[in-house]
């Protein structure tokens, strides 16, 4: 393993020595007009040649040769300062900006430069602030940064008021979501409706659907990125909103003279607080809740150390009168250390523990009894960042995982019922990692971003694996192997290689290819559309093989009118390997062998995005258009037939725009289109007994019709009063406005009418439209 | 407990329904076979063709089959066509428990075989009819319960039928059936599903066993009549036929066991 990554370091910085010149550091560091460190400022040279992002503390390190420069920093919300600089030696320069309310009114800024989409390495990601949604429509007047997640390119929506992600052909557990680096194992409130995200306590998110970076692994089809804002600038200040499903409260600040900083922010629905005026007792019984709590604290030691900790909890809760309750929850926690060993070398040392969990309980009478399931994840990670030149940024590491797999727990709950406990074993993991990249300028047009990631999964014990005469769908258990506590099951390997050129045509545009590989070592064992709160995890084993994916891309990159526009267009070809799909009608819950209820196959997927956005001016916003296919074809499925896979869509249009009427007064719109999704639906029927059963086709070969809606907000902010610190602003939005002309069917059922005793086909939907209000404020 | 997670999830998602015009393209027509025998009874055999799934009419049984019935003694009868049921009936050979049969169904040219275990019933103690006391959400009903110890070493598997007066209750898609799993074995009291029944009126209940096939097909078909369409839950599929070369068939050998009481006021 030495002698391994060796030669992959000497590699990486051999291409350099032959052309290394005299080159020096100017470093610094960007703090606003009260002190506080600025964190994604971009500091530049003046021909945009050169940039870097201030990391978490405000400081910079840019690498530049011999010369006379011109330094300009920008931040959004701030004033653009510059400075002019000779490079002759190690420089240090630190910058002060001012907050320019017109710009900030104005102008959007991520955190980037404004040309990095054509600029950079990097293919197939996107990010979305908070500040570039806040005006847009949203279902129940709640800001859902990933169903704005949803509308770019490349990715595919279940259904109306659905957080589940289909990035390029992937399913929905093949996303790596991550809330400041710790993993989110179910990222919905309400089955879906809503994810777990507060808009208030969010900065950013962004989604890579290509060229992950090699810090992060263990998903075949994305990662969202998602990063909780950081206190401050102010000494106190507090925001929140007032909805008709829920509110929120946002409190943050700094303390210690601006050298730490902490924002708190809590969200809750409160559907079942109007029950309570209910004079029915039962009724007064019911729950019907989320909530959601996000806490940060930054702190800066001193100039080479810093140190945030980050902590996400939610939970969902419904509870029927004496009937059932159920409820489900994510928890995470980061500690993130940053050091700073030289000019050229950082290092970040991460904790991360997440865990989900699910439960589900009838208290009363003979049939009382509680499940529970879940995941558990502790993992440490160190990323080093070394810079030795202008023309390199290396980044490697390694990181552990260890996990914790609960299938489920069934017991009774009073000593009447009539059930017994079965206990599906827990399952364990341990997964390494080792991964380096360097990001390479060959020369002023051509640059790489390459990488490898080399992962190892354990599958431990204690456990039972159970043997089989042949295929397990269709064989009989010969006998099973116990393993002890530790004793490792399985041993599996991946290598993960990744490459992205990109070459600069003009000043405006740019051509980018891109390879990577991946492997997802962790399945969720789902056999519907959209991921629901009791599916549990697995590790791979000797039956679920690990999943991999080859991905291909090609884009052109073009920005118009001084980084007004940014368009690009990108096609991307996809092949999986040990893909899964179940057999029809499967059993899965409570399974202790879940293998008999799978096969194995491949899938592919293949498509082209095509992106237009607008980030200056009155209008802003974005119109994505994917043109797609996903397939899978899978022994012992169909007939071994190639099908559709459930979320294929071939086409998947959305336009999105805010348009600022007046200083106070802003529109946003949204529309969206996609070709209907494949589903299975009887053509004839038959009858046994006295119901009526169905004759099926093919898997998904029935397309939904299509979906098409438009979603309209306004948002009117009070008018600003001289020494007055309240801000208020008022959000009215309608979801689906002519929902009531056209339906957007989730599915569509065959049934017997259990009245009329009529066959009929029913499409289920969302209702629709939906007018929701909501008052936002901060002070 | 599977009906109580997809139900769970179903709340929100059943909110809106529309009846819809659609027309999926037209497949291959099915053979439809349903043989059901019954412990000291003659079997009783229906073949059809599937029809289009929004016929209003079932499919009529067909009489060119030729059926024959054998059991793992050496005996076989060929069954009689009934042009009045419209359906084929043993003659002599009768179901018992423990005893494998073996369904040869020959139609227009194909040949049909099923073979199935006529499963031992462990019998129930009894029925109960309680009256279950008015809520917010539902009105005062009767509602049955039934008592039984059963063993749980062993898989079993059960279906009911429950009847008020000789009037069969299950709704066009209402499949009760049970397996033993995850029971302690007292069953002290347990709601099957009947629960409309009025004082004066005679309870019944039948208890049928079943085999883990005929189980699966019947978990398939509940699963096909209550389906949310795979938005939440596994998508609806084809029944694990019993017969092979792709005839859908059905075939019940089971153990029967039936039970009644009167509804009295409480």
């Amino acid at each position: 393993m030495k002698s391994l990554i060796y030669i992959c370091f000497v590699f990486f910085i051999g291409a350099n020595f032959a052309q290394a010149q005299k080159e020096y550091i100017v470093s610094g560091k960007v703090n606003d007009t009260t002190g506080l460190p600025l964190i994604g400022a971009i500091i530049r040279i003046s021909d945009g040649s050169v940039g870097v992002a201030s990391d978490e503390d405000g400081d910079f390190k840019m690498p530049l040769k011999e010369g006379d420069y011109t330094l300009i920093v920008e931040y959004f919300g701030y004033k653009v300062e510059q400075k002019d600089i000779r490079v002759n030696n190690n420089v240090s320069i630190s910058f002060i900006l001012e907050e320019d309310s017109q710009i900030a009114n104005e102008v959007v800024i991520t955190g980037k430069a404004p040309d990095e989409n054509v600029t950079s390495t990097k293919m197939g990601s996107t990010e979305i602030t908070v500040d570039e949604i806040k005006t847009l429509p949203a279902l129940f007047g709640e800001v859902d940064i990933v169903k704005n997640i949803q509308t770019l390119p490349g990715v595919q929506v279940a259904g109306d008021g659905n957080t589940g992600l289909y990035v390029r052909g992937g399913g929905a557990d093949q996303n790596l979501i991550l809330v400041d680096e710790a993993p989110v194992y179910n990222a919905s409130h309400l089955f879906g409706i809503f994810s777990i995200f507060n808009a208030d306590a969010i900065q950013s998110a962004e989604l890579y659907k290509a060229g992950i970076p090699s810090q992060y692994g263990g998903r075949l089809s994305s990662m969202l990125d998602v990063r909780l804002r950081e206190g401050g600038p102010k000494k106190f200040s507090a925001k929140g909103g007032i909805g008709i499903i829920a509110s929120r409260l946002t409190l943050e600040g700094t303390f210690n003279q601006g050298k730490g900083s902490y924002i708190f922010s809590g969200r809750r629905s409160y559907a079942d607080l109007f029950l309570l005026l209910s004079s029915d007792p039962e009724i007064r019984k019911n729950k019907l809740y989320f909530y959601d709590l996000n806490g940060k604290i930054n702190y800066q030691f001193n100039k080479n150390n810093s140190l945030y900790i980050s902590s996400y909890y939610g939970k969902d809760k419904f509870k029927f009168g004496g009937l059932f309750g159920l409820g489900w929850g994510n928890a995470t926690f980061t500690a993130n250390w940053n050091h700073l060993f030289s000019d050229k070398l950082f290092l970040n040392t991460i904790y991360t523990h997440s865990e989900y969990s699910f439960d589900l309980s009838i208290s009363q009478g003979v049939q009382a009894f509680r499940f529970g399931s879940g995941i558990k994840e502790n993992s440490v990670k160190q990323v080093y960042q070394y810079v030795p030149s202008i023309r390199h940024h290396i980044h490697f590491g390694w990181s552990v995982s260890q996990r914790l797999y609960d299938p489920g727990k069934f017991e009774p709950s009073n000593p009447n019922s009539i059930f017994s406990s079965n206990k599906i074993p827990n399952n364990h993991s341990l997964e390494g990692a080792l991964f380096v990249s360097n990001k390479q300028k060959l020369s002023e047009k051509l640059s790489l971003d390459y990488g490898l990631r080399l992962n190892m999964f354990n599958n431990m014990g204690a456990g039972t694996v159970y043997n089989y005469s042949g295929d397990p769908t269709n064989s009989t258990t010969i006998d099973s192997t116990v393993y002890k506590k530790n004793q490792i099951i399985n041993t599996f390997w991946g290598l993960e290689p990744r490459i992205a050129a990109r070459y600069i045509v003009n000043d405006k545009s740019s051509v980018k290819l891109g390879y990577n590989r991946n492997y997802q070592y962790i399945h969720q064992i789902s056999n519907s559309l959209t991921p629901v709160p009791f599916d549990v995890w697995t590790p791979s084993n000797n039956y679920f093989k690990p999943e991999a994916v080859n991905q291909y891309s090609a884009g052109y990159y073009r920005n118009l009118k001084d980084n007004t526009y940014e368009t690009s267009v990108e096609g991307y070809y996809k092949n999986y390997s040990n893909s899964i799909d179940y057999i029809d009608n499967a059993s899965l819950l409570l399974n202790p062998q879940i293998e008999t209820q799978v096969h194995i196959g491949k899938a592919w997927s293949y498509g082209a995005e095509f992106y237009l956005k607008k980030k200056k001016g009155r209008l802003t916003g974005w119109i994505s258009y994917t043109l797609s296919w996903s397939y899978k074809k899978i022994d012992g499925i169909n007939d071994g037939k190639k099908y559709f896979a459930g979320y294929d869509r071939r086409h998947s249009l959305n336009v999105i725009a805010s348009y600022k009427i007046s200083e106070r007064v802003t529109f946003g719109g949204q529309f969206v289109f996609g070709t209907g999704r494949p589903i299975g639906l009887p053509y004839g029927g038959y009858q046994i007994d006295n119901f009526w059963l169905g004759v099926y086709p093919e898997r998904n070969s029935f397309r939904l019709p299509s979906y098409h809606r438009l979603d309209l907000s306004l948002t009117i902010d009070q008018r600003k009063k001289e020494g007055r610190r309240w801000e208020g602003s008022w959000s009215i939005s309608i979801y689906n406005i002519y929902g009531f002309l056209h339906i957007n069917p989730w599915t569509v059922v065959a049934q017997t009418n259990k009245d009329s005793g009529q066959k009929e086909y029913v499409a289920i939907y969302f209702p629709a439209p939906i007018p929701s209000i909501t008052y936002n404020f901060k002070f | 407990m599977k009906q109580l997670l997809i139900f769970a999830c179903s709340i929100l998602l059943f909110s809106c329904q529309k009846v819809i015009d659609i027309k999926p393209k037209d497949g291959e027509v099915k053979v439809i076979i349903q043989g059901y025998l019954y412990t000291d009874s003659i079997i009783k055999v229906r073949i059809a063709k599937s029809t289009n799934y929004l016929s209003p009419i079932s499919p009529p049984g067909l009489g060119t089959a030729v059926i024959t019935l054998s059991d793992n003694h050496g005996n076989s009868e060929v069954l009689t066509w009934n042009p009045v049921n419209k359906i084929y009936k043993g003659n002599a050979l009768l179901g018992v428990v423990n005893d494998t049969y073996t369904l040869k169904v020959e139609f227009e040219g194909k040949t049909y075989v099923a073979s199935s275990l006529l499963p031992y019933l462990e019998h129930a103690d009894t029925i109960k009819i309680i009256k279950k006391p008015k809520t917010t959400i539902q009105d005062e009903k009767y509602e049955m319960k039934l008592y039984a110890t059963i063993s749980t070493s062993t898989d079993f598997y059960y279906l009911f039928k429950g009847y008020a007066d000789n009037r069969f209750l299950n709704g066009p898609n209402d499949i009760y059936y049970a397996d033993n799993k995850n029971l302690n074995g007292n069953l002290n009291g347990i709601d099957i599903g009947y629960d409309e029944y009025k004082v004066g009126e005679v309870a019944k209940l039948e208890l049928y066993s079943l085999t883990e096939a005929a189980y699966k097909f019947y978990d398939a078909a509940s699963l096909q009549l209550n389906n949310d369409g795979g938005f939440f839950s596994t998508p609806p599929a084809n029944v694990p036929s019993m017969f092979d070369k792709g005839a859908i068939g059905l075939f019940q050998c089971s153990d029967i066991q039936v039970l009644t009481t009167t509804v009295l006021a409480q």
